[in-house]
């Protein structure tokens, strides 16, 4: 089976590095960098779980034996937040999604949960450096 | 929603960019040293915190740049929260509209996709700059219908305008209860608000999907054209993107050089469009080719002298443009192939339908006064 954006309602990016993604329906904005960056840029192209795991042990053939596990409780996590669907299909020839040279770490993505709060923020004068969303000060939401 | 940062400086009024804006749009458009070098100067010269509005929407389309160049550092990653709130912006936006859309198409509503939206549809990166609203094209015979379906779902008109008036005007700015902006347009251009004024935009008309909501917008040369009539003009806050949004047409799609002369020779722009383009090239070495511009300014020579002091009123760089220009070139335009007996009789019929201004006698003494209070 492959594994899809749950499209119309689900929508995302790859901003350098990082894929942003929101749920229009319930209106929660998620970030996602490093690992869980890569898988959702493998999902953007309907891959299927044994893609990702074969491309990511290639980039990380130390950890080969945990990605299995990394993947698969990954990807539930995002079935379970409504943000990917499984279709029938055959494995697309994947694209380049890479970890651009990051250690591998457990994939996880962080939650904001009102994407309409979040666009009260003023993304120039109540952010700093680490910029919108978050207002300066604000600690990450919990993984 | 932020209609722009709530410290913002207003941006200084005009039509073209100042110095600091035209070094943000070469950071912005240009690749290599150029960029770089105007990106340097920029930053090193401009404080975002007190960014005027007007540059504060280019910046998503400037950190698209930079990224693409890998340039980093404090400031980047700061527009790079800016950029993500423009795209999550842009499709809470996007999304939100679709029901109104849908709404309008099963009612027999026909619609066209204008500006931002499009422009962003066409160029296929949702990204490239704030949409604040939708600006929507619908038939001129439909706007009672299309105003009764959109109060059903909560849209209010922004300002008190008499129904009289509509006929003057080329669009309603709505908002929704929750604050979402849509803008109803029944003419793409002020320049063209008589009969038949847009059936050459409606038969070239383009479909496209918003959201992934079927719909239909411009072609990438009427959107052109668009662009610059609407944008080249004195604003109080100058929407200096319409320069951006040139670049990004011309980089998206083919564009149909002959038919945006004809165009702008039929609707009485053309000197507007080769002042304009032709200024642009000059200063961003913008790709127009050189027999476009040619025939631009061929049919530009042409131009009438109302056409060409409205050129001139319409680019006061200083103070804003006073009402009464506004009235003389709009109904100018509106009666260009009338004679003059009909000329006459409807200058009343224009007033009274401006200010509502029932019965026509009151209209005269109305219009003295207007006069006299620009310009004594």
């Amino acid at each position: 089976m492959r594994i899809t954006v749950n499209a119309p309602h689900v929508v995302g990016e790859i901003i350098d590095g990082e894929a942003v993604v929101v749920n229009l329906r319930d209106g929660a904005y998620y970030s996602m960098t490093g690992v869980g960056a890569t898988i959702w840029a493998f999902v953007e192209q309907g891959a299927t779980a044994d893609q990702i795991v074969e491309s990511l042990s290639g980039q990380y053939p130390e950890e080969a034996g945990v990605v299995r596990g990394a993947v698969d409780s990954f990807l539930s996590r995002l079935a379970g937040e409504d943000l990917i669907r499984e279709e029938p299909g055959t494995a697309p020839e994947l694209g380049e999604a890479s970890a651009n040279g990051e250690p591998f770490a457990d994939p996880v993505f962080e939650k904001f949960e009102d994407l309409k709060d979040l666009l009260l923020i003023d993304p120039i004068h109540e952010v700093d450096e680490t910029g919108w969303p978050l207002r300066v000060g604000d600690p990450l939401p919990p993984p | 929603m932020h209609e722009s940062p709530a410290n913002s400086r207003r941006p200084d009024p005009g039509w073209w960019p100042t110095p600091s804006q035209e070094l943000l749009l070469r950071a912005s458009l240009f690749q290599g040293r150029d960029g770089l070098d105007a990106w340097e100067r920029w930053a090193a010269t401009v404080d975002l915190e007190t960014l005027d509005s007007g540059s504060f929407r280019m910046l998503p389309l400037l950190y698209d740049n930079l990224r693409k160049q890998g340039v980093r550092g404090p400031l980047v990653d700061r527009l790079k929260g800016v950029y993500r709130y423009a795209w999550a912006e842009n499709q809470a936006l996007f999304h939100s509209s679709e029901d109104t859309l849908r709404t309008l198409h099963e009612a027999g509503v026909e619609t066209l996709l204008l500006k931002g939206a499009a422009v962003m549809a066409i160029c296929g990166n949702d990204s490239l700059r704030l949409v604040y609203d939708l600006d929507v094209l619908i038939r001129v015979e439909q706007v009672d219908g299309a105003l009764e379906l959109l109060a059903e779902q909560g849209f209010r008109p922004l300002h008190d305008i008499p129904r009289s008036r509509f006929r003057l005007l080329r669009s309603l700015d709505l908002k929704s209860a929750s604050g979402r902006g849509l803008d109803l347009h029944w003419h793409v251009l002020d320049e063209c608000l008589g009969p038949g004024g847009d059936d050459d935009f409606w038969d070239a008309s383009v479909p496209t999907t918003l959201s992934g909501l079927p719909v239909r917008t411009l072609n990438a040369t009427d959107h052109l054209l668009h662009t610059v009539v609407h944008g080249a003009r004195w604003d109080e806050t100058p929407s200096f993107r319409w320069i951006a949004d040139v670049h990004a047409l011309l980089a998206a799609a083919p564009i149909d050089w002959d038919r945006l002369v004809a165009q702008a020779r039929k609707r009485a722009v053309a000197l507007t469009v080769s002042d304009a383009l032709g200024r642009v090239c000059d200063r961003f070495g913008t790709p127009v080719p050189e027999s476009a511009l040619a025939s631009l300014r061929r049919a530009a020579s042409s131009a009438s002298r109302l056409e060409r002091m409205e050129l001139a009123w319409k680019r006061r760089q200083q103070s804003p443009p006073g009402p009464v220009g506004f009235h003389v070139f709009r109904y100018w335009r509106m009666s260009r192939e009338w004679s003059p007996a009909a000329r006459i009789g409807g200058a009343i019929d224009y007033c009274q339908d401006w200010d509502d201004l029932r019965p026509g006698w009151r209209v005269p003494g109305r219009v003295v006064r207007k006069v006299f209070e620009e310009y004594a």
